[in-house]
């Protein structure tokens, strides 16, 4: 591409967002109401610079990227864990498919109440809220994947007389994979939503969702909105990172997909 | 166990099998006998529904529930196993392994070093002319360079026979040509026996010791033909011609007792 259509790709790209900027910045003018909810553009960067370099901000948002992590990491081993038996074993299917199923339409919103209840509200709910989250797509992707393995390359399988715990390295589980990913993509999100959902929830301790809780209370919109971009930029950085790790891990399927 | 040299490599005495679907038994074989000596070629040749397939499954021991006896080397067989190594019509081989570990996979089960391992993937490698080519994916090989590699993983643990199933059918017809060849100085140098099952009855003549007919339903040997030429053969010799118009008048000539056979309806149960 030219550096002429690299100019007007950007251009492109950033012309809605300014348009956006520039209405909301139009808004925050009319009057002491409107400016309360749309908060003047340099009042947000004002607030953004502050929480940047009191280190409010960073301490905030390695806390949820821990807690996040924490659960992404449990959710999605269960959910493959679960996902493989329901995929691979008929009596697991019947046994434990209903409920796996009936359960996953409960929205986790609705769950919470009775977590909180049964878990308290401190941590242990928080771990447990963002692990079912990513729970639900990977055990889900991981029995499709599982289940849709070419019944020829299990019959190589048995030809070359794997036994079940190799069939399932060598063959079941790569031939997944690429399912698998597409789940933990989904997971991902829905992981870092649960975060801060379980944050606002929950009760209160280090977190972005507490930053813009306490910037409500306080009666700072900057601050919520501050937070706001920030999970944004996270959750997208996290998707980044992921998408590259995915062509490293499944060179076979990256290259076949294009 | 007892591994005479006189014992054949593959022995097969009054094999039968029926598939039952629903309420009716559908036989699709009957009555098959069959030897191959070590170091032999024999290529079984008849109509697709035959049957030929069948009995290389049965043999591979990705099927069971058969009637008669099947012999390797003189022990009867229970289930796959590593002393008969297979080729399918696809190459199967896996997308996400590189072609050297889709040939080492076959050595999993086999108590062998790492080191040991390594160097036989690269000598099978070598003999299929696939050397260079270790670290590619599935997807980047030609057919017959996929089909090559499939060899490659059947030969790797020395197999007393190795079952072809159809194995160019899937390529077109030059590959098809090279690779026949490819066979030909493979088996000559390797010496397992080889049973292999095609549609294609010049493929069969110009490989093969011996040729077994196969027709009728349920599947039966028809016929065996002995090809006696040495290898390696030239495939324009004339010789090789007579013996496949032979076979062709057979396949397709006027039916005979076992083809009257394939259009009373299956036996109900």
């Amino acid at each position: 591409m030219t550096v002429r259509g690299r100019l007007w790709a950007a251009v492109r790209a950033l012309l809605v967002p300014a348009a956006l900027l520039g209405l909301w910045e139009f808004l925050s003018r009319g009057g002491a109401a409107a400016t309360y909810a749309f908060v003047p553009l340099g009042k947000i960067v004002a607030a953004g610079r502050t929480a940047l370099s009191n280190g409010e901000l960073a301490g905030n948002l390695l806390a949820s990227a821990q807690h996040a992590c924490l659960g992404l990491v449990t959710g999605s081993l269960a959910g493959v864990l679960l996902g493989a038996c329901l995929g691979t074993s008929r009596i697991c299917d019947r046994i434990l498919g209903p409920l796996f199923h009936g359960l996953r339409q409960v929205p986790l919103l609705g769950l919470a109440p009775l977590i909180g209840l049964a878990f308290g509200n401190g941590a242990g709910a928080k771990l447990l809220v963002i692990s079912l989250a990513a729970f639900f797509p990977v055990a889900l992707a991981t029995g499709d994947g599982v289940r849709n393995v070419e019944r020829a390359h299990l019959e190589l399988g048995r030809a070359l007389t794997l036994r079940r715990r190799q069939v399932f390295r060598h063959i079941l589980l790569p031939a997944a994979a690429p399912a698998i990913v597409s789940g933990f993509l989904q997971a991902l999100a829905f992981a870092w939503l649960a975060t801060i959902g379980s944050e606002l929830l929950f009760t209160a301790s280090a977190g972005l969702g507490s930053f813009m809780q306490q910037g409500e209370a306080n009666g700072r919109m900057e601050l919520v909105i501050v937070g706001m971009i920030a999970i944004a930029l996270v959750g997208l950085a996290m998707n980044g990172l992921v998408n590259r790790a995915v062509y490293r891990l499944l060179p076979w399927h990256a290259v076949a997909q294009k | 166990m007892a591994a005479g040299g006189s014992r054949a490599a593959l022995q097969i005495r009054g094999v039968a099998k029926t598939y039952r679907l629903h309420d009716r038994t559908l036989p699709v074989l009957a009555d098959i006998d069959l030897d191959l000596e070590r170091g032999q070629f024999v290529s079984i040749v008849g109509a697709s529904g035959c049957g030929k397939s069948t009995l290389l499954r049965l043999i591979a021991g990705l099927e069971g529930d058969y009637a008669g006896e099947i012999h390797i080397d003189g022990a009867p067989i229970t289930g796959p196993g590593l002393e008969r190594g297979i080729v399918f019509q696809d190459h199967r081989l896996l997308p996400w392994l590189t072609v050297a570990d889709n040939v080492r996979i076959a050595l999993l089960n086999r108590p062998i070093s790492t080191g040991d391992a390594a160097s036989l993937v690269r000598e099978h490698l070598a003999l299929v002319g696939l050397q260079g080519f270790e670290s590619a994916y599935p997807h980047q090989l030609s057919g017959g360079m996929a089909q090559r590699a499939a060899i490659a993983r059947a030969l790797i643990n020395a197999p007393k026979v190795l079952l072809l199933d159809e194995p160019f059918g899937a390529l077109d017809a030059l590959t098809r040509l090279r690779l026949q060849g490819e066979l030909q100085r493979i088996w000559m140098r390797n010496r397992s026996a080889m049973l292999m099952v095609t549609h294609d009855v010049r493929e069969a003549v110009y490989l093969s010791d011996l040729v077994i007919v196969m027709g009728g339903s349920p599947g039966r040997i028809v016929s065996r033909a002995r090809v006696p030429l040495p290898h390696p053969r030239d495939r324009a010799l004339p010789a090789l011609r007579e013996i496949e118009e032979e076979i062709l008048s057979q396949l397709i000539g006027p039916p005979d007792a076992s083809a009257n056979r394939a259009v009373a309806a299956p036996t109900a149960a």
